[in-house]
């Protein structure tokens, strides 16, 4: 879907909050695509972590927010591990999930992780 | 007795060239087709990795060469014969209109590279669209100043505009366009904090010492935009231009608009490359830039014995390396001058 760039970072919403959460290391990215690589799960994503992270920095939010990576994500941290600059993917999906909620957008995808539907109604509380 | 050494171009590796055979006792002559010294590096408002400010560097290094007594130098001056063998070489050179002819031990050729004319990028509306400028234009923007009008703006650098083209260009990589657009990016956001600098890329090529951590640095410290898909098309639309490309890491169509469109111009060779190389008796490549004896463990030797070559007339290079090219030849030359 053909998107248009905006040049003023403070109008993008969704990289405002996920840099607010603490994530403020996105444009180290390297799109090296190890992320995508190991994953246990993408093979059942739409997007890689690193896709994610490309339209965060363009502001590409109902994309994002639709889309069935975050629900899916085991939550492992395996990503940050082994990112050769440490990105926090795990905290990323989590603030994106927030988000989508806030939004009132529910999982669009039969595999979410039990996890989230357990905490549905008490989004803050899930793990950091 | 000892024999003159000529050098054939009074850019940074001919200049490096010369000094050093000066500094041996070496007498040298200094061909140079324009009426100043410098070559290239005339139109650079400033280096990298290190953003130093390349004109005083460049007067430093010309200064060596015009206050020395062993260089004769020859302005607009070029070389219209040569015979003879290696330490016993005959050469006529045209001096301002005049025949001089001079018997040398060794020649150095340093003749340098040329910035492709992107004319026939019609997509890209160079000469067409007044916004549309080349990276060497863009240098000289930044040392006149013109770059100050673009505070608020938009600024697309589009890569490898002539390079990696086997249609319009030529198939090779410039190889240091990547770093001098990050360059080019960051005297932006130096100059002109509040202007936005975007850089389209097909990959990034950062193959110098400091030169993955300078590109970094733009991206991470200074918020330039990298986005990789080269850029498709670019169209004047009412008084802005829209630049459309493909974001490769995403798959989707973008577009942007931009104040300015800067094209990073393939490397290539001198014009009349080839019809020196008839004269020198060299090899040249495909495209015309000349070819060293032995690629790997004869890289300032040239297919003849006694000519020696340096800097961007064997391949497109950064300065660092012309310079070690430069001062390679001279040394090597010295066996040639008795």
């Amino acid at each position: 879907m053909l998107y248009k760039i905006g040049s003023d970072q403070k109008k993008n919403r969704i990289l405002q909050k996920i840099k607010s959460s603490g994530n403020d290391n996105l444009n180290q990215c390297l799109q090296c695509y190890k992320c995508g690589g190991m994953c246990q799960k993408s093979d059942k994503f739409d997007y890689t972590p690193r896709q994610i992270l490309e339209q965060i920095i363009d502001g590409l939010e109902e994309s994002i927010l639709n889309s069935r990576a975050i629900w899916i994500c085991e939550t492992c941290n395996e990503c940050k591990i082994d990112c050769p600059v440490a990105i926090n993917f795990k905290k990323i999906m989590a603030s994106l999930r927030e988000i989508a909620r806030e939004e009132g957008i529910e999982p669009n995808t039969e595999e979410v992780n039990r996890k989230f539907v357990k905490k549905a109604h008490c989004p803050k509380k899930e793990d950091d | 007795m000892s024999k003159k050494a000529l050098v054939i171009g009074g850019g940074i590796a001919g200049i490096n060239a010369a000094v050093e055979l000066a500094n041996n006792d070496k007498l040298v002559i200094l061909v140079e087709k324009n009426g100043e010294l410098g070559g290239n590096v005339n139109d650079m408002a400033a280096t990298f990795p290190e953003l130093d400010e390349a004109q005083p560097l460049l007067d430093e290094q010309k200064s060596k060469v015009e206050d020395n007594e062993n260089i004769d130098i020859k302005f607009n001056s070029e070389v219209i014969s040569v015979s003879g063998k290696a330490g016993d070489f005959k050469v006529e050179i045209n001096e301002d209109g005049n025949t001089v002819a001079e018997e040398v031990g060794a020649i150095i050729v340093a003749t340098g590279f040329n910035y492709m004319e992107p004319n026939d990028y019609s997509e890209y509306g160079y000469s067409r669209l007044d916004n549309v400028v080349t990276s060497q234009e863009y240098e000289r923007m930044v040392m006149n100043g013109d770059i100050k009008k673009y505070s608020n703006s938009n600024v697309v650098f589009v890569h490898c505009v002539g390079s990696r083209d086997r249609v319009k260009g030529y198939r090779y990589c410039s190889k240091i366009c990547c770093t001098y657009s990050a360059k080019h990016a960051l005297l932006l956001k130096q100059e002109v904090p509040s202007a936005n600098a975007f850089v389209f890329y097909i990959d990034i090529r950062a193959l110098g010492k400091g030169y993955e951590e300078f590109i970094r640095d733009a991206i991470e410290d200074y918020g330039v935009r990298y986005i990789r898909g080269r850029v498709s098309k670019v169209i004047n639309k009412e008084d802005t231009l829209l630049v459309k490309a493909e974001n490769s890491l995403i798959g989707n169509p973008v577009e942007l608009n931009a104040d300015l469109v800067v094209l990073a111009s393939a490397m290539e060779p001198q014009k009349d490359s080839k019809e020196l190389a008839e004269i020198l008796g060299i090899e040249t490549d495909d495209y015309g830039f000349y070819k060293e004896a032995q690629s790997n463990m004869e890289p300032v030797k040239s297919s003849k014995e006694g000519i020696f070559l340096a800097g961007s007339c064997t391949a497109p290079l950064e300065i660092r390396e012309s310079v070690a090219m430069g001062k390679a030849a001279a040394s090597e030359s010295l066996s040639f001058l008795g």
